[in-house]
């Protein structure tokens, strides 16, 4: 019966009946999951008619990947608030193409590429432009266009040229060069690594006057994306900080918010990587974890459905959100950050004694942002 | 005489072209090219020697955990501290080694080499395989995602787990986290075999049961669907390989070398891995030296005195884009001078496994490569992972010490010899001054997928692509038109290969192809 609702035309799954019969059940589940979100709190009452609009018009989905490991791929297929068929069904989503996933390859997924006018287009990787080598945007490649490779920096200006909604940049490579741009012993990206802004320009927008969304992560986090990507088809518009990140989870240190900042408070700190565990209760400062200086909802959200986070392994956090990942501040990993952040104004050397304020403060500020954030409301029942 | 050019190839990690050379309707030469680089070991070279496993591990966002685990080898190596090792430790990095073979196969034999045995892509009648929308595709879907959760509860989060450290794991798993993943474990093991969770219940146990409906099933040509006592994924993928067999001849398509290379994967207490590690020559396994690989890169873009030589020795890599023999920016990997074949194959042939026969029966050999014996013994060695997962399981105890405080050393020199899913995986580092001074990664697929070598023998997907037919008309949703040819059976063979270009193609440079043919008859 699933089967139904697609039918395979040039290996292509097409939307043929209009299988989206969401139940009211359904409709409450996802709206009051994005409804959840403070970006999309306000708009709930509009959310039912583009929501209705956006199925039935069959939004058409591209993920291209540039310089990456797929990982944000897999991570996607992790994604359990909504999860990936849910998404696809009820968002009414239609991917096209997806490299690791599809079913057409060669020229067949190439012109699909060429003939597509996305609404929602994902970039995963980074993209390599022309450097001192005057070789470097070849370092990645998508098939062939007149017996020439085509590079993946013309096809990630050709695609978000014709995208009508929503660019994404997800994971940290396509939202700020992630590994790819990370420093080698020369000092440089060895293929000059770009984010998908920097290789889009400043001025970009989507037919829709959007610019490029940055979900930063090593992976992205699929939730977040999925959430976002719910908004843009309903036409909301995340709101994005300076660095074109959506404020609702890259607003607030992962420190600040970690299982672990109780310990932090009372200065009880690992020594090395065999005091890391919980049951040792320290925070993991001095184990070089970049909490401190990441901005990420990690912490609060969690991973994998909400089951666990880095920290909470006793593995401390490498800032793969961060800007900067993997260079300088996050790396050295293992090493702690050199200068003592002011973010709490507090020398970790004395924080047991002077914490108790700060401590109160903590966690006022922890509870407030629970009350307010509950992201995964379980569905109402009729 | 035809070419046919193939870019990308899909349903496989990350950029491969192909180019074929098609006559009679059958291929008579293949090349592969990749198409991505991104230079990795350079970045990891000048940094904390304890940034490479966190760095490295990202060469790749499938096999997600081998990296890591495989660096961490090298450098605990180049430290002197592999002995110490707690057992608990490595006990840990087993199950989460275990646990991703599980799910990287999975993923692998459904989503993405199983789309080409679906009733969507060749009218198979096997609908539960379709894309997305089989209801076979979505279980496994779920299931991977089960077993992601048990990763990031192991591991911090997953893709990319975060707990194997250097000296050990960051975390001790206490009894409620054990049968946190416990109960998953169980509930995969449930919907896969239709088997509880006890090691003495032996995950293969219905296999001859699902076997016979099977072949019952493709004789009368209707296909009742599993029973799920009898377990979906044994029913999904027996049905697979019988309809690759019956219908696409798979057991005489894709013919590799016949030789293999493993390392070894999965550490036994005091020492050694419980799937060995081996080479075997074409008709017997020999014990396995990594000073007997060399890279040949007389086809590859980079010069001469790059390559030829045992890779731990061997200089960093000198680029030479111009060369005119050279079609492929992977290097050519030998063994004792010869191509082999990595991966679940090679792993089983190595240490002589042939889990109830299946590969001698359906196969026509233990020993043979081809499209049908690689996905035969993936899931093979699925059956093998399940029970020896549930043996780690049960021995981890609460509490135990993980980690030792490991020391960078000022000097030293390690190798690091695992196991992807994809097949054998060697690191090598140098460190001088307490910073990494040089680094080596053999990833599996670069043996798969390698150029010709200097005496111009073809690499194992290359030689595994001749013979293989090449119909011209339909047989599939690949078809293509304009050149009349479907490829449908050179996609089969590539994938069995499960081929993962980001872990080869990690430190090549770019493709710079110069012809400029896509279909072209002459």
């Amino acid at each position: 019966m699933e089967d139904s609702a697609f039918e395979i035309k040039d290996g292509i799954p097409f939307i043929t009946k209009p299988n989206f019969r969401i139940s009211r059940r359904e409709f409450i589940k996802i709206a009051g999951l994005v409804g959840a979100s403070t970006f999309l709190g306000l708009y709930k009452s509009e959310v039912i008619k583009v929501f209705a609009q956006a199925a039935k018009e069959g939004k058409k989905l591209v993920w291209i990947q540039g310089q990456s490991d797929s990982g944000c791929t897999i991570s996607l297929l992790q994604a359990e608030h909504p999860d990936i068929y849910d998404a696809v069904i009820q968002l009414g989503v239609q991917i096209p193409f997806q490299q690791t996933i599809m079913v057409p390859s060669g020229e067949q997924a190439i012109n699909t590429l060429e003939t597509i006018t996305p609404d929602i287009l994902i970039v995963e990787g980074s993209i390599p432009v022309n450097g001192p080598g005057g070789w470097e945007a070849h370092a990645c490649t998508i098939g062939e266009r007149n017996g020439k490779p085509v590079t993946m920096e013309e096809w990630a200006k050709e695609l978000a040229g014709k995208t009508t909604t929503a660019v994404v940049a997800f994971g940290s490579c396509s939202a700020f060069g992630g590994i790819p741009h990370g420093k080698d012993f020369t000092g440089k990206s060895p293929t000059n690594a770009k984010a998908l802004h920097e290789v889009l320009g400043s001025d970009y927008r989507t037919g829709a006057g959007l610019p490029v969304i940055n979900m930063p992560g090593c992976p992205g986090h699929p939730d977040w994306l999925l959430i976002v990507l719910a908004a843009a088809l309903l036409g909301i518009i995340p709101k994005l900080d300076d660095r074109g990140r959506p404020v609702e989870f890259f607003s607030n240190k992962i420190h600040d918010n970690c299982a672990r900042r109780g310990w932090y408070d009372k200065g009880s700190f690992a020594k090395d990587l065999t005091e890391t565990d919980m049951i040792h209760e320290n925070c993991l400062w001095k184990m070089g974890c970049k909490g401190p200086e990441t901005l990420s909802a990690c912490a609060e959200y969690k991973w994998n459905g909400g089951i666990n986070v880095c920290m909470n392994a006793g593995a401390p956090c490498i800032g793969c959100m961060h800007p900067d990942f993997p260079d300088n501040p996050t790396s050295p990993f293992y090493v702690e950050i050199e200068k003592i952040p002011t973010f709490l104004g507090i020398d970790t050397n004395t924080a047991g004694k002077a914490m108790v304020g700060a401590t109160a403060v903590g966690i006022a500020a922890h509870a407030v942002r629970r009350g307010v954030t509950k992201h995964y409301k379980p569905p109402e029942e009729e | 005489m035809a070419k046919l050019m193939i870019d990308p190839v899909t349903r496989i990690e990350g950029h491969l072209g192909i180019e074929l050379d098609i006559n009679e309707g059958k291929v008579t030469e293949a090349k592969t090219h990749s198409t991505l680089f991104r230079g990795f070991e350079r970045i990891v070279v000048g940094r904390d020697p304890r940034d490479a496993p966190i760095i490295l591990q990202r060469i790749c966002g499938v096999c997600h955990t081998e990296h890591r685990l495989c660096s961490l080898r090298a450098i605990e190596n180049a430290a002197g501290v592999t002995d110490e090792i707690p057992e608990q430790a490595k006990l840990i990095r087993n199950i989460i080694e275990a646990i991703t073979f599980m799910y990287s196969h999975g993923i692998h034999l459904y989503a993405l080499a199983g789309p080409d045995y679906s009733d969507g892509v060749a009218k198979t009648g096997l609908t539960r395989l379709n894309f997305l929308t089989g209801q076979g595709y979505r279980e496994a879907v779920k299931a991977q995602r089960t077993l992601h959760e048990c990763l990031a509860l192991l591991g911090g989060k997953a893709p990319h787990f975060m707990t194997a450290c250097p000296g050990g794991v960051t975390l001790q798993p206490d009894a409620a986290l054990i049968t946190r993943v416990t109960t998953r474990v169980l509930e995969v093991k449930k919907w896969a075999v239709g088997r509880t969770f006890d090691p003495s219940d032996d995950a293969a146990t219905n296999v001859p049961a699902v076997l016979e409906n099977v072949l019952a099933e493709a004789e009368q040509g209707s296909w009742k669907g599993p029973d799920p006592e009898l377990g979906n994924a044994l029913y999904d993928l027996i049905s697979m390989l019988a309809v690759a067999k019956l219908k696409f001849g798979a057991d005489k398509s894709g013919i590799g070398p016949g030789r293999y290379v493993a390392m070894g994967v999965f550490d036994k207490p005091g020492g050694g891995t419980y799937m060995p590690a081996g080479f075997y020559n074409g008709s017997s396994i020999e014990p396995f030296d990594e000073k007997n690989i060399i890279e040949d890169v007389k086809h590859s873009w980079y010069t001469a005195e790059s390559g030829g030589m045992y890779v731990g020795d061997a200089p960093p890599l000198e680029p030479d884009y111009g060369k005119d023999v050279g079609y492929s920016w992977a290097k050519a990997p030998r063994y004792k001078g010869m191509s082999a074949e990595v991966g679940p194959l090679a792993r089983l042939v190595s240490a002589g496994l042939d889990p109830l026969d299946l590969r001698k029966t359906l196969g026509g050999s233990a020993t043979i490569g081809s499209t049908l014996t690689r996905n035969l013994a993936r899931t093979q060695e699925i059956l093998w992972l399940i029970d020896s997962l549930e043996r780690w399981l049960l021995e981890l105890k609460p509490g135990k010490k993980t980690a030792i405080d490991y020391n960078v050393p000022n000097s030293g020199f390690g190798v690091g010899l695992w196991e992807a899913p994809r097949g054998a995986l060697s690191h090598w580092v140098e460190i001088e001054g307490g910073k990494t001074k040089r680094y080596q990664v053999v990833a599996p697929t670069t043996w798969n997928v390698r150029p010709r070598d200097n005496n111009g023998n073809a690499g194992p997907i290359e030689d595994s692509l001749v013979n293989v037919k090449v119909p011209s008309s339909p047989v599939s949703s690949h078809f293509i038109k304009d050149a009349g040819m479907d490829p449908l059976y050179i996609l089969q063979a590539v994938r069995s290969f499960d081929p993962c270009l980001a872990c080869t193609v990690h430190m090549t440079a770019p493709n710079r192809r110069k012809y400029s043919v896509k279909v072209e008859h002459f």
